[in-house]
């Protein structure tokens, strides 16, 4: 990691952010509150933490009037595809998590490390009712990357 | 003598912006007449009209524009740039704004932010001759835009109207080539308004779906143009029952329903190389569409 930028002292939230940007290809790793504001980030490259964690909250907005529209079930993944960046959003209980790639970089790894990670930080949200970013400790259970059964229902904020 | 007589012209022009200003002191006419003055070169008098003008109306995003194309006349480029970014604040969707940044980041050597720029000021007016043929003049001429050596009447898009690439006696053959690659399910072509042009994807009791796909995308394209953050290729959005992917195609929107538990990234690249090999065929390069 060239460069790196915590938001938080939480060390299970770091240790979830550094797993997604072991990921080729990834550049940062961001969590947001519902209304855009940064609970942690890790980032390898300089870029504006603040916007860039607000924007994985507006991805998850977008795609979620989108499916309302579509009369469809609230959106879980997200994959906005810029000139610039991959931006991969998933839904989590404590609002988005984000992670940002390189352009070219395989859609499918990000996702499933994605949903490993999410599955972690509910796990932690869980595990320590009404905790913050600065307490939530680390989860030992967590399923293989592989395993792509790993969402489940109440995982995913609906 | 021409020369005194358009003066007469315009001082009498003047004059009645002057009388209306006076009666009307909130009046957004400030602009416009601020924009007069700048456009015979008279800057100085322009920035006090569109001061004052501000200060009485702050929330007017075109006053800025004006402030900003003055300013930038005066030679403070950076603070035209203020001017044009305040605009957008205001008015996120205000063409004139992204146009006028567009230029000065091509200005500048910013091709990229330029570009974004320039789009977004289409997206939100697709009747801009000025930016198609700022566009036309950026990319090159086989861009798939048409320049604005056409007049007005010709540059405004008729239904049936699509990009040089995709042909409207080319939109069933091309859904149904995307309707072949592994793992899609459906497949609907809509056009920059929501209207529908081939495929099927929603059914036709939910046009509000289009309207909301439209939406998502200029609503994506928006942030990544704030964020500096490139320009868009495509949305994809899985839900725990379906997935669909937007992808954005010059003025049309290319909606395509995936099966959910599929890989993302085949379907992707699948439906990437199919619109690169389309893009090859119509311009003879194999550019992304939408750059």
């Amino acid at each position: 990691m060239n460069e790196s930028d915590t938001a938080t002292n939480g060390a299970g939230l770091s240790t979830a952010l550094d797993t997604l940007l072991q990921t080729s290809g990834s550049l940062a790793g961001m969590l947001s509150s519902e209304d855009g504001f940064p609970l942690a980030t890790r980032t390898k490259v300089p870029l504006d933490r603040d916007c860039f964690a607000a924007a994985g909250a507006i991805i998850g907005q977008l795609a979620r009037r989108f499916v309302a529209a579509a009369e469809s079930e609230a959106p879980d993944l997200v994959v906005l595809e810029s000139s610039k960046y991959k931006f991969v959003v998933q839904s989590v209980s404590l609002g988005y998590l984000m992670l940002i790639a390189e352009p070219t970089a395989e859609t499918e790894p990000i996702v499933s490390v994605l949903q490993m990670t999410s599955k972690q930080i509910a796990c932690m949200a869980s595990d320590t009712p009404g905790a913050t970013d600065t307490d939530i400790m680390p989860c030992n259970h967590i399923d293989s990357p592989t395993d792509r059964s790993a969402r489940e229902p109440g995982e995913v904020r609906q | 003598m021409d020369e005194l007589e358009a003066t007469t012209v315009r001082q009498s022009d003047f004059d009645e912006y002057r009388r209306l200003l006076a009666r009307d002191p909130n009046s957004l006419r400030f602009a416009e007449y601020a924009e007069r003055l700048r456009q015979v070169g008279m800057l100085k008098e322009a920035k006090a009209i569109c001061e004052e003008g501000l200060a009485r109306r702050p929330a007017y995003a075109t006053g800025y524009v004006v402030m900003g194309s003055i300013l930038h006349d005066s030679g403070q480029t950076e603070k035209a740039e203020m001017a044009w970014a305040q605009a957008l604040r205001l008015d996120p969707g205000h063409p004139q704004a992204h146009f006028r940044l567009g230029e000065l980041f091509l200005d500048r050597g910013e091709h990229e932010k330029g570009m974004a720029a320039l789009e977004a000021a289409l997206l939100y007016n697709p009747d801009f001759p000025e930016v198609r043929a700022k566009l036309v003049e950026a990319r090159g001429p086989d861009c798939g835009l048409r320049s604005t050596t056409t007049s007005s009447e010709e540059t405004r898009r008729k239904p049936g109207e699509r990009p040089a690439w995709l042909t409207a006696d080319q939109y069933d053959s091309f859904i149904r080539s995307v309707l072949e690659l592994p793992n899609v399910e459906a497949v609907e072509l809509i056009d920059d308004d929501g209207t529908h042009l081939a495929g099927a994807l929603f059914d036709t009791s939910t046009s509000s779906a289009r309207k909301a796909a439209v939406q998502l995308v200029a609503d994506a394209r928006a942030m990544l143009f704030r964020l500096g953050a490139g320009r868009l290729r495509s949305i994809f959005v899985r839900t725990p029952t379906t997935a669909a992917r937007c992808v954005p195609l010059g003025d049309l929107i290319l909606l395509v329903a995936v099966i959910n538990q599929s890989s993302a990234g085949e379907t992707d690249r699948c439906i990437e190389q199919l619109l690169d090999r389309e893009m090859a065929v119509e311009t003879g390069d194999g550019g992304h569409l939408d750059e």
